[in-house]
């Protein structure tokens, strides 16, 4: 398939708001896939910002970068930070020659990164977010990727503001942001709940919410919420699953 | 991949819960502020200045002080909401608990906002249902006319006959566990601008730790500032992650579990993510008892 043609089939998926699966983890996960598929980098993190304007972690491709996402947000420093501060690209081609963000720093090359490349989350001229792009690598992405990594994050900022609803006026983008935040936090909820219920990973419990959701056509976020509210017992989530052991 | 270790950072480092503000209350650094001008655009929220926000802070926390000084605890939530109305560009408050997914009326600043909560529940419609279901704050900032209309038209009619134009709904509770919504009621059209946001969330999140306490007669009033907050600063995956294996541990829901997290933390004199953390990492396991 031809760049041209795997650009635009990202650019409509970003674009789709229809699917019933349709939410914040799920956008971001395939904007995440489709990062790594088309663009020149090692990993992706995305952050967005809170109803108190305050950055939050919202989906990493691994775990590393989902820690130094984390880091960031303790040490109220480092690229994706200055983006979200700015509104404007953080580009760091080599970390070992800088000491910009100290502890951003020694963390992320203990982890084996060594450029990032943030673009921020963008509406309607304001940062709502940052995208990290980091590479094992030294050296500046090409501009084709970053036109692209802002275009990607552009859309899929403006996917973002039409869950669960599309917004009518300029504060109703604030219900938006939030209720993108508390999905996270659902799913992070229901990912402890069926890990203990289960005794498995939080990994293989994401995965099984996610197998769930996809049998029953929902969203994650929702069989999260259900799972949280108890309108869905965690035997139902696991039947079928005889890899998981029941619980106590 | 097995249940994450401890992330990096030593116990009480995190800004958010030693400094009782955002990040960076303490820096002020205002050359990295945003170069774009802001206004009231709440998106634009994380760029106020530094100094506002805890200038803010500061008023709010005064107020709330003197709105709750010899409160008796039972008192405390209706005192919270008439200090609402003190704070904010609103005519009356109401706090509502959720049970079973349905608002329970719980005190308010006056009659009028009293029925107005009343109306929701009685409806089973309206923005504090919307809020709890999101997680987020609700603006219905203009019941007289457009999609505030639209999309809760009978309460939008009762809401205007008995003189409120404008409700918002915050949620009480953290990310992931609604336990009640706190509602503002407006007598003329209008957004809350990001500073009165901010404070409103404030008074939400006081709230919500008088509901918590509540129950269980924990004795953790107002007089030391902070610790009275501590509990607030949950806004970690570890949190989220703990209370849901609290909840498979206890057989309990999610309320009842963020209760226990923050009952044990605060016994022990830790942070709800000092406890998390141990959680997470199966070095703490709540038992039924």
């Amino acid at each position: 398939m031809s760049r041209e043609l795997r650009l635009t089939r990202a650019f409509v998926d970003l674009a789709d708001t229809l699917g019933t699966r349709f939410d914040p983890l799920d956008l971001f996960t395939r904007f995440g896939e489709h990062c790594l598929g088309l663009l020149a980098v090692d990993a992706v993190g995305v952050m967005v910002s809170d109803s108190r304007g305050e950055l939050r972690p919202m989906a990493s491709s691994d775990d590393e970068l989902g820690r130094l996402e984390m880091l960031q947000l303790e040490q109220d420093d480092g690229p994706s930070v200055d983006c979200f501060r700015t509104g404007e690209p953080v580009n760091a081609d080599d970390l070992r020659s800088g000491s910009r963000w100290p502890a951003y720093t020694r963390g992320a090359l203990a982890a084996g990164y060594v450029s990032v490349h943030v673009v921020p989350l963008r509406l309607d001229g304001g940062a709502i977010g940052a995208v990290a792009l980091a590479n094992r690598e030294s050296g500046v992405l090409p501009d084709a990727d970053l036109v692209v990594a802002q275009g990607m994050s552009d859309v899929a900022a403006l996917t973002l503001t039409h869950w669960p609803t599309p917004p009518a006026r300029p504060h109703d983008l604030l219900t938006s942001l939030q209720a993108a935040v508390s999905a996270k936090a659902s799913v992070e909820l229901a990912k402890g709940f069926l890990s203990e219920y289960a005794g498995v990973s939080f990994t293989e419990a994401l995965d099984l919410l996610s197998r769930y959701a996809e049998k029953e056509q929902q969203s994650v976020t929702s069989v999260a919420r259900a799972l949280s509210e108890g309108t869905l017992s965690a035997d139902e989530v696991l039947e079928g699953t005889p890899e998981a052991t029941r619980g106590p | 991949m097995g249940p994450r270790d401890d992330r990096s950072g030593a116990p009480g480092d995190d800004p958010r819960t030693s400094a009782g503000g955002a990040p960076g209350t303490s820096g002020g650094d205002d050359t990295r502020r945003s170069r774009t001008p802001r206004g009231d655009d709440p998106r634009l929220s994380g760029r106020n200045s530094e100094h506002e926000r805890e200038r803010d802070r500061v008023r709010a926390t005064d107020v709330i002080a003197e709105g709750v000084r010899g409160a008796e605890p039972g008192e405390i939530p209706q005192r919270l909401c008439v200090v609402a109305v003190k704070l904010l560009p609103v005519v009356g408050a109401s706090v509502s608990l959720r049970s079973n997914g349905m608002p329970v009326r719980l005190s308010a600043s006056s009659e009028e906002a009293s029925r107005l909560a009343e109306v929701q529940a009685t409806l089973g419609d309206g923005p504090c249902f919307h809020a709890a279901r999101m997680g987020a704050p609700v603006l219905a900032s203009d019941l007289t006319d457009g999609p505030d209309v639209l999309r809760w038209p009978v309460f939008a009619q009762q809401a205007t006959a008995a003189g409120v134009q404008a409700v918002y709904s915050l949620p009480l509770g953290n990310d992931a566990v609604c336990v009640g919504t706190l509602d503002l009621y407006r007598d003329t059209p209008g957004a809350l601008h990001d500073r009165e946001l901010r404070t409103a969330q404030l008074v939400a999140g006081v709230m919500t730790v008088a509901l918590m306490a509540l129950p269980r007669g924990e004795d953790n009033g107002p007089d030391g500032d902070e610790p009275w907050l501590s509990g607030l600063a949950t806004d970690y995956d570890e949190v989220y992650q703990a209370i849901g294996m609290i909840m498979a541990q206890l057989r309990v829901g999610a309320d009842e579990a963020l209760a226990r997290l923050r009952a044990h933390a605060f016994a022990h004199n830790r942070t709800a993510l000092e406890v998390a953390r141990e959680v997470v990492s199966h070095r703490k396991k709540f038992d039924r008892d």
